[in-house]
């Protein structure tokens, strides 16, 4: 860990800070697509995500590896906006239903329609966040069980126990050969 | 067949898959399942699994653009400024600090000066008159109900309307949603889905005395209180079948019952929408605003044929219906008149057009096809006033404001309010709204008061930054005066 770079990001170094961001965007805009599905929407909560780390490196103290801390802020970021989004999109869809009119599709919606019809996918995405986030850590980013409760600050047998039950709803609809 | 058992065996494999077997663990597993052809096909199938989400997930994302360019320039320019922030905040806590000791020295100074002048006009026999009351210089009364997201739950919370004194009122892991201030201020009703799905709840202002209204397999929303706060009208949608209802229950949990018939999609009620009197409900079905008789059952359509009536609010005497229409010349959009009816149902009467076509530059927000939208509309308490919050591409959200007739519809703030769905609520007294923002590079979903009669004389006016502890603050309910 680059202990000298976070010092002086801490005090406002511009080109420490433009270090910082190149070095970590990718992984979190990779991290935030893989929870939100959407490219313009994964922009906004990496800038949201690296700020609110910014802001907060005083709070940093090494325990967990930087990477840890910052996938856990930038989790959370998409947690906020997807509520965010539900809550709209259930009134939008209200309002919409009984004046007929056309709402526009919402962030997950859209990706279904546009692209992937996938079985499988529609699975995933059809899952409670609190499954698929710890699905999505597991096998899209490579994360182990303690590290996927660093980030989302659960006991490792919670992850557990909600890694299972994602599983076993997957291999429930493999079993009837729907997938 | 060894030592495990099957249900053992399968608690193996699912902590395998985790990598959290011991060595011995393994051990005994693969023992188990070269005698165990069922739980040899479990482990088979279940280490498909993990190939076949890493293959999803890679087609689905890797070809994805990545981060924006724009991302290090955004966030490089405002991080710089973080330690400057931060050292202005340390310097104003110092002078804050420094200030309270001269005040208070003055203070200290200024009571013992009266407790002499006091002695000393007593001694002179001299009347004594009672100390006058500090002049009050405070926001608004009442608390403000809020929902507030933390680690991606809701949770509502009050505060005092200068920000201080959050209380989570529900502290539940399920998310809880939509509060609703009973008439007298004292109860909260919500809706919540700590018991699976949403039901609707009650409890105290302080979160105390919890009571469950609902528990059918249905989603219940939108609670609306009776004027005497002894019933709660919601929706309830049933996801499965697709068909809606309005329901009434009493405030207690019992007697809850059907006002309306079931109907496809859902169905709509507003927060005014009992008479005074208590004795008729008002919601929104089918294109049409339907009067129900809560006792008899009956019901009267309020609004023509013709017309595609949207949101709608009770005079306070309730002798009339003032509504939005969806204009017929524009079917695809949403209304931009407001007309009235009588409380039968008769004498429909245009108010006023709303011109809408000077609210975004790129686009009329009543298109449907664009961004540009309605985000929320509400008339004042003193039903003297209608706020508009649009949205629009090109700079953001935008505050409007009309008599509640609908005329002199204008721009509030002349500037983009960078409103962002998160609601917004009229105080008691209709003075004041709260709705949250992030206005200045403040932190988003920063609560903010405008004081509406100041901002109509001055449409330059800021709203001022409330500074409380709650973060990602949306959807406000102000508390009513007792």
């Amino acid at each position: 860990m680059d202990y000298r770079l976070i010092e002086l990001c801490r005090v406002g170094d511009s080109s420490a800070i433009e270090n910082f961001v190149r070095t970590y965007q990718q992984d979190i805009h990779r991290l935030a697509l893989s929870i939100l599905d959407d490219s313009g929407e994964a922009d906004d909560a990496t800038q949201e995500a690296l700020l609110s780390a910014l802001r907060a490196l005083d709070s940093f103290h090494g325990t967990s590896s930087l990477k840890t801390w910052l996938y856990s802020i930038a989790v959370n970021v998409c947690r906020n906006r997807l509520q965010r989004h539900r809550r709209q999109e259930r009134l939008t869809k209200i309002l919409g239903d009984i004046l007929r009119i056309r709402s526009t599709p919402s962030v997950e919606e859209a990706a279904i329609q546009n692209e992937s019809n996938a079985a499988l996918w529609r699975v995933i995405h059809s899952m409670n966040e609190k499954h698929r986030i710890p699905v999505v850590l597991r096998y899209y980013h490579d994360l182990s069980v303690p590290e996927i409760a660093s980030v989302l600050q659960l006991p490792e047998g919670t992850v557990h126990s909600r890694l299972n039950t994602a599983r076993r709803q997957l291999h429930d609809i493999l079993k009837e050969g729907r997938l | 067949m060894n030592g495990i058992s099957h249900r053992q065996a399968i608690k193996l494999i699912d902590q395998r898959l985790d990598g959290l077997l011991k060595e011995s663990q393994l051990l005994l597993l693969e023992e188990h399942l070269r005698s165990c052809d069922s739980c040899r096909a479990y482990a088979a199938q279940m280490d498909l699994l993990p190939a076949r989400l890493q293959n999803e997930f890679h087609a689905r994302w890797d070809e994805r653009p990545g981060a924006s360019q724009k991302i290090i320039e955004h966030v490089t320019t405002k991080a710089r400024k973080f330690p400057m922030g931060k050292r202005i905040s340390s310097g104003l806590k110092l002078v804050a600090g420094a200030a309270a000791l001269v005040v208070a020295a003055l203070f200290i100074n200024l009571v013992l000066s009266q407790i002499q002048n006091v002695s000393t006009a007593a001694s002179e026999g001299v009347e004594q008159k009672p100390t006058p009351e500090p002049t009050q210089i405070s926001s608004p009364d009442g608390l403000v109900a809020f929902v507030s997201i933390q680690n991606g739950n809701s949770e509502i919370h009050t505060m005092h309307t200068d920000g201080s004194g959050v209380t989570n009122l529900t502290n539940s892991p399920a998310e809880d949603h939509d509060p609703v201030w009973s008439p007298d201020g004292r109860r909260i009703a919500f809706v919540s889905e700590r018991d699976g799905n949403e039901n609707i709840y009650v409890m105290n202002g302080d979160g105390n005395d919890l009571i469950r209204l609902t528990e059918d397999p249905a989603s219940d929303m939108i609670p609306v209180w009776s004027p005497d706060g002894t019933k709660i009208a919601y929706t309830s949608q049933d996801p499965n079948e697709n068909i809606s209802s309005i329901y009434i229950v009493d405030s207690t949990g019992q007697n809850r019952r059907r006002l309306s018939d079931d109907v496809p999609g859902p169905v709509l009620v507003w927060p005014e929408a009992w008479s005074p009197d208590g004795q008729y409900f008002f919601f929104h079905i089918n294109r049409q605003i339907l009067k129900v008789n809560v006792s008899s059952g009956e019901t009267t359509p309020m609004t023509p044929q013709e017309d595609i009536p949207s949101q709608f609010v009770l005079t306070k005497d309730g002798s009339k219906l003032s509504y939005l229409d969806l204009c017929t010349q524009n079917p695809s959009g949403f209304c931009n008149r407001v007309k009235t009816v009588q409380e039968d149902g008769t004498g429909a009467e245009e108010m006023a057009t709303l011109q809408l076509q000077q609210v975004c530059k790129s686009e009329d927000p009543s298109s449907t096809n664009g961004t540009n939208h309605y985000e929320l509309i509400k008339w004042s308490p003193d039903r003297t006033k209608i706020l508009f919050a649009f949205y629009c591409e090109e700079n953001g959200g935008l505050f409007y404001i009309a008599n509640a007739d609908g005329s002199e519809f204008k721009p509030l703030t002349d500037y983009p309010i960078l409103y962002e769905s998160s609601g917004f609520d009229w105080s008691p007294d209709s003075q004041f709204v709260i709705f949250s923002s992030a206005l200045d590079n403040a932190q988003s979903d920063t609560p903010y008061l405008l004081d509406i009669p100041a901002t109509l004389q001055n449409p330059s006016l800021r709203p001022t930054p409330l500074n409380t502890s709650a973060a990602q603050i949306s959807f406000f309910a102000w508390q009513p005066l007792p």
